[in-house]
């Protein structure tokens, strides 16, 4: 089955039917493909939001700003796949890290209709629809995600969700930290000013 | 399967196209700016690049010091972020005209005259600059309408006080009486003119005076070329008095009366624009929304009064009016 399935039918598959391009991907590396499903999504994550939200976050400077928006997909991507394989192996779930990356990769497909969507939801001035419609495909990739991990582990789904959600968990206490320390400081130094 | 795939590589070409597409107008909203009231929404107003006017606003008192106390000139960096926004939008090939909305009592001469020189710049690369007054454009903001196309009062506007002056407290009796002393090593004689610890000689007083003259002279310059009026003319009103929009339209101050919607035809009209000028705005800066954003977190607010602390003497194209407005606001 895997020589006989291309590039497409794996898109295909992780489309219409998830279960089937997850035991794909598993039978078939396709971490280059993940690769660059990630760039387009990101890509048109990028554009979309641009096109409809009106402000120009670093007015110029649209490549750099889309670069940084990559590179930090691309270095989340990277470290939470290491921390789930990590967590996993702890729980006596081995798996090539590889295979997660891709699987990961390959679950940010639904992305790529942030820009086309941008261009129909602003084209009939449905301009508030853009945003129900990203919630719609941030959580299908949350799902597909989910579900990666599920089968990958054969985790039951709550210990599936929970491992999905203890990185974010852990970035957003570090965030929390970093703002937190950040204000003080800013505070501080405002009250300086003033005396 | 030669279905799917072909539909797979359908929705992808599409999907790459959309990018495309949605790059090239975002690389057209970096160059002609952000269009805002065009009558038209959507992607249509994205795909269509229309000239526009650009509204700078001169609020407050003229100068070059910082408006807010955020890093990297962030909030406002008093008279060069306005001259920076009126080189911006010259270089914008969609503004065909500036509206400076004017609501100031003046300020400092340098910051005045290089924002007035910067307007006259954009006027010689063929931009149209209409000045709209608010509630107040005293002195040195009636220095820099003086170098716009057309000026627009409202008929209540408080505007003239064509005039220079230079100050400083003097604490002499003060400190005498209460036995402090100020000990100086200074380099030359009038090293410390306009100090609060002495009398101005009248040696010193007439070194001030030549030098408020010459910068008074400067003023009326600007006045008459700008008004197309005699110094003559301008002489007649230009001891520090102060007008109404209705009585210096009578004398020739300014050109229409009314308020900025009609400031905006005006210069859609001077500009060739058909139908109503669409406003275009210009990105915010993603450093400034950070700042603002933490700003607002942190409830902070710098005291007006703390601005003037950082230079004590200087020339100033200022209207006293203002101060008195102020009490009579708040009397109110």
């Amino acid at each position: 089955m895997a020589k006989e399935n291309t590039n497409l039918d794996m898109i295909y598959y992780f489309i219409t039917s998830p279960k089937n391009g997850i035991e794909l991907v598993r039978e078939k590396n396709f971490f280059f493909v993940a690769l660059f499903i990630v760039t387009l999504s990101v890509l048109s994550s990028f554009t979309g939001d641009k096109l409809i939200l009106l402000t120009a976050v670093f007015p110029g400077n649209l490549s750099l700003s889309f670069l940084a928006s990559l590179l930090l997909i691309y270095f989340l991507l990277f470290s939470t796949a290491l921390l789930y394989n990590f967590i996993a192996e702890l729980f006596g779930h081995r798996e090539k890290a590889t295979m997660l990356l891709a699987l990961l990769g390959l679950s940010f497909l639904p992305g790529i209709f942030n820009a086309p969507l941008a261009l129909v939801c602003s084209g009939v001035n449905l301009e508030e629809a853009y945003g129900v419609l990203k919630l719609l495909i941030i959580f299908w990739t949350i799902g597909l995600q989910v579900l990666c991990l599920h089968k990958l582990y054969n985790f039951s789904l709550f210990r599936s969700v929970i491992l999905y959600i203890s990185p974010i968990l852990f970035i957003f206490f570090l965030m929390f930290i970093s703002i937190l320390i950040f204000l003080t400081f800013f505070v501080l130094n405002i009250a300086n000013i003033l005396m | 399967m030669r279905k799917e795939r072909f539909i797979v590589l359908i929705i992808l070409i599409l999907c790459i196209a959309a990018v495309i597409f949605g790059v090239l107008i975002l690389k057209k909203e970096a160059i002609y700016g952000v269009e805002e009231e065009t009558g038209v929404s959507g992607l249509f107003r994205k795909v269509s690049a229309k000239e526009g006017i650009a509204v700078v606003d001169i609020y407050g008192e003229i100068s070059f010091q910082p408006v807010s106390p955020l890093p990297f000139g962030v909030g406002g960096r008093g008279a060069d972020a306005v001259v920076d926004k009126i080189k911006a939008y010259s270089k914008n090939p969609a503004v065909k005209a500036i509206i400076l909305r004017i609501n100031s009592p003046g300020g400092t001469v340098g910051a005045t005259q290089e924002i007035y020189d910067e307007v006259k710049k954009a006027r010689k690369k063929g931009i149209k600059v209409v000045a709209s007054f608010g509630d107040i454009a005293a002195s040195g903001a009636y220095y820099i309408a003086c170098g716009t196309d057309k000026i627009v009062a409202n008929n209540g506007t408080i505007t003239g006080s064509i005039g220079v002056f230079i100050g400083s407290l003097n604490l002499k009796e003060l400190t005498e009486k209460y036995g402090i002393k100020y000990n100086i090593i200074k380099s030359g004689k009038y090293k410390d003119m306009l100090s609060v610890w002495r009398d101005l000689s009248t040696e010193e007083r007439e070194l001030l005076q030549e030098t408020v003259d010459n910068v008074y002279s400067q003023f009326l310059g600007a006045v008459s070329s700008g008004r197309h009026l005699s110094l003559e003319e301008v002489k007649k009103f230009a001891d520090g008095r102060v007008f109404s929009g209705e009585q210096a339209k009578k004398i020739k101050f300014v050109d229409e009366l009314g308020g900025f919607e009609y400031a905006k035809l005006l210069a859609g009209k001077l500009a060739g624009i058909k139908g109503e000028p669409i406003i275009i705005k210009e990105p915010v800066k993603p450093l400034e929304q950070i700042f603002e954003m933490l700003s607002n977190m942190a409830n902070f607010k710098l005291p007006s009064a703390s601005l003037d602390q950082v230079s004590p003497v200087k020339y100033l194209y200022f209207s006293q009016i203002n101060e008195f407005e102020k009490m009579f606001s708040t009397a109110q």
